[in-house]
């Protein structure tokens, strides 16, 4: 498992990264403040942290979609100046088009680009029955429930295969138990055939302990990086290990590292 | 799997929502004779001479009597309705857009648009006239400018409109601009535009209609002034309806239309446009 320091050079490279809004009325606002952030290939990182700590605009900036007000971001070795070519990204609202079917929603990652999507279709309708949504291909979005919808978004921000996946609470409007069974399966298509590279946002600690393999937590005003845990439980990650003595351990040391830096009680 | 048979469950439901919803041409049957009863009944009630409201039997004879007549009235006012419909949606489309994207054009068009929108544009009527004499042109003219205004309207309200976490959504896929027009811009504003394009044709009608009572020498228009000068009502009554069927008919060609081209947009838009 890779965590922070090890050897090899990590995919993303963040260092002394800041965002300052300076909007009219508002004023001058700190957002994120000195970040220092590495992310290796294959490892699944968690942003964990109240709203407001600058937790998606951190998303927005390491995905090129942003530009920061100081400090720079590297993707193998790279400065990242423009939106990201080959990454894969999730909004916490599935933004699906509700003109085309499932199908063509997920293709739409090939037509956005100006590729041909036919020679992806096959992939495209393994992926979407990878995630329970056999039979469901033709469907416009307006038939399926808010958890399929959802799953259509992930398997658009999948089908390229991309270097990076973006989540930014991807999961925040679907109920708890829904919530629950897209974890297991976001887990599964993200360390199965090979690990994937995710940076997952999310203000649940439940969630980011049980999906990620390093926790990275966040307190607010300014956003800065306060504390990072390793998560050692075996992937893919089960429904069950919720259960499991180790998973609430983790979870335990989560609560306390956001206690001891006051983002749960000053 | 009990998630799955939960939503399964929740397709369904919005599947049977839609076939009721096809119970449509029945109610419209049903008001139609509603309309024909209330007819009768007004000219029992007030007991109302032929010469002032004709009933629908007689108003019927008189469009079987004088059907060649009324065709060749109707195909004059049809040709200046869609006439002046064709030429607000290539003028208004293209100057929707233009508000739609560049913030100059927007300042710059936007506020005299909205100020003309309270001026009568009927009232410039004999303007018309008086520049381009009786006939097809004036009627164009006049069934153009009240045309125009709604799709340009809905075309930049439905251009702008686009939610912006779409537009990151384009980026994070690497889309051009143009790409991101033609594939997400463009058909969410469909709905807009069409709903514009519906009104538009209604005023439409409406427009060469009255370019007819002020400069007509032929047209439906035409016909109601001369039939009514003469006092027969019967006739009157008889264009009336027939431009009555005529606007029906057009706005249903664009409704469909429209269920042609947003045929896969969910049912929500097509009944709210």
């Amino acid at each position: 498992m890779e965590v922070s320091g090890s050897a090899a050079a990590p995919l993303l490279d963040v260092e002394q990264l800041s965002k300052v809004f300076d909007a009219a009325g508002t004023g001058r606002v700190e957002a994120l403040a000195s970040i220092d952030l590495r992310i290796h290939e294959g490892e699944f990182v968690a942003l964990l942290g109240p709203s407001g700590c600058g937790k998606s605009t951190l998303l927005s900036i390491l995905s090129g979609l942003d530009s920061p007000s100081g400090g720079t971001v590297r993707l193998a070795g790279e400065p990242v100046t423009a939106p990201l070519a080959q990454m894969g990204f999730v909004f916490q609202r599935d933004l699906l088009l509700e003109w085309r079917t499932a199908l063509d929603n997920v293709l739409m990652q090939f037509t956005m680009r100006g590729a041909d999507p036919r020679p992806h279709r096959d992939a495209a309708l393994r992926l979407l029955a990878s995630v329970g949504l056999a039979g469901f291909e033709d469907k416009y979005p307006w038939q399926l429930s808010g958890g399929m919808r959802q799953r259509v978004a992930i398997c658009r921000a999948l089908i390229h295969e991309p270097q990076v996946l973006f989540m930014d609470e991807p999961f925040g409007a679907v109920d708890a138990l829904t919530r629950e069974r897209l974890n297991s399966d976001l887990s599964t298509l993200c360390s199965e055939p090979e690990a994937k590279t995710v940076l997952f946002v999310t203000h649940d600690i439940d969630e980011a302990v049980f999906l990620a393999d390093r926790v990275v937590i966040m307190s607010p005003r300014p956003g800065r990086i306060v504390a990072e845990q390793a998560i050692g439980l075996p992937k893919p990650r089960r429904p069950e290990m919720r259960g499991h003595d180790e998973f609430l351990h983790e979870v335990a040391r989560s609560r306390e590292l956001l206690l001891d830096h006051g983002v749960l009680r000053d | 799997m009990a998630v799955e048979a939960a939503e399964t469950q929740v397709v369904s439901l919005r599947d049977r929502a839609t076939s009721i919803a096809t119970g449509g041409p029945v109610l419209s049957f049903v008001s139609l004779l509603l309309t024909v009863f209330v007819w009768y009944l007004l000219i029992w009630v007030f007991d109302l001479q032929p010469f002032v409201l004709p009933p629908p039997h007689v108003v019927a004879g008189q469009m079987w009597n004088h059907g060649p007549m009324l065709l060749a009235e109707t195909q004059v006012t049809l040709l200046q309705i869609l006439a002046g419909f064709a030429l607000s949606v290539l003028v208004g489309f293209p100057i929707g857009m233009l508000i739609a994207f560049s913030r100059i054009m927007d300042r710059l068009l936007y506020p005299p648009l909205i100020v003309s929108q309270a001026v009568p544009k009927i009232a410039l009527a004999p303007v018309f006239l008086a520049w381009f004499g009786f006939g097809f042109r004036t009627n164009v003219s006049i069934s153009f400018l009240i045309a125009v205004f709604p799709v340009i309207i809905n075309t930049a309200l439905g251009l702008k409109s686009l939610d912006p976490d779409m537009v990151r959504l384009g980026r994070a896929m690497g889309a051009s601009r143009w790409r991101l027009f033609v594939q997400i811009r463009l058909p969410s504003a469909m709905p807009a535009v069409f709903a514009g394009l519906k009104i538009s044709m209604t005023f439409a009608v409406i427009g060469a209609v009255v370019g007819e009572f002020v400069a007509g020498s032929a047209g439906l228009g035409y016909a109601i002034q001369a039939a009514t000068g003469l006092f027969n009502m019967s006739l009157a009554f008889a264009a009336i309806v027939a431009i009555s069927v005529l606007g029906v008919v057009l706005f249903f060609a664009v409704e469909l239309v429209e269920r042609i081209v947003l045929r896969s947009h969910p049912q929500q838009q097509r009944t709210a446009a």
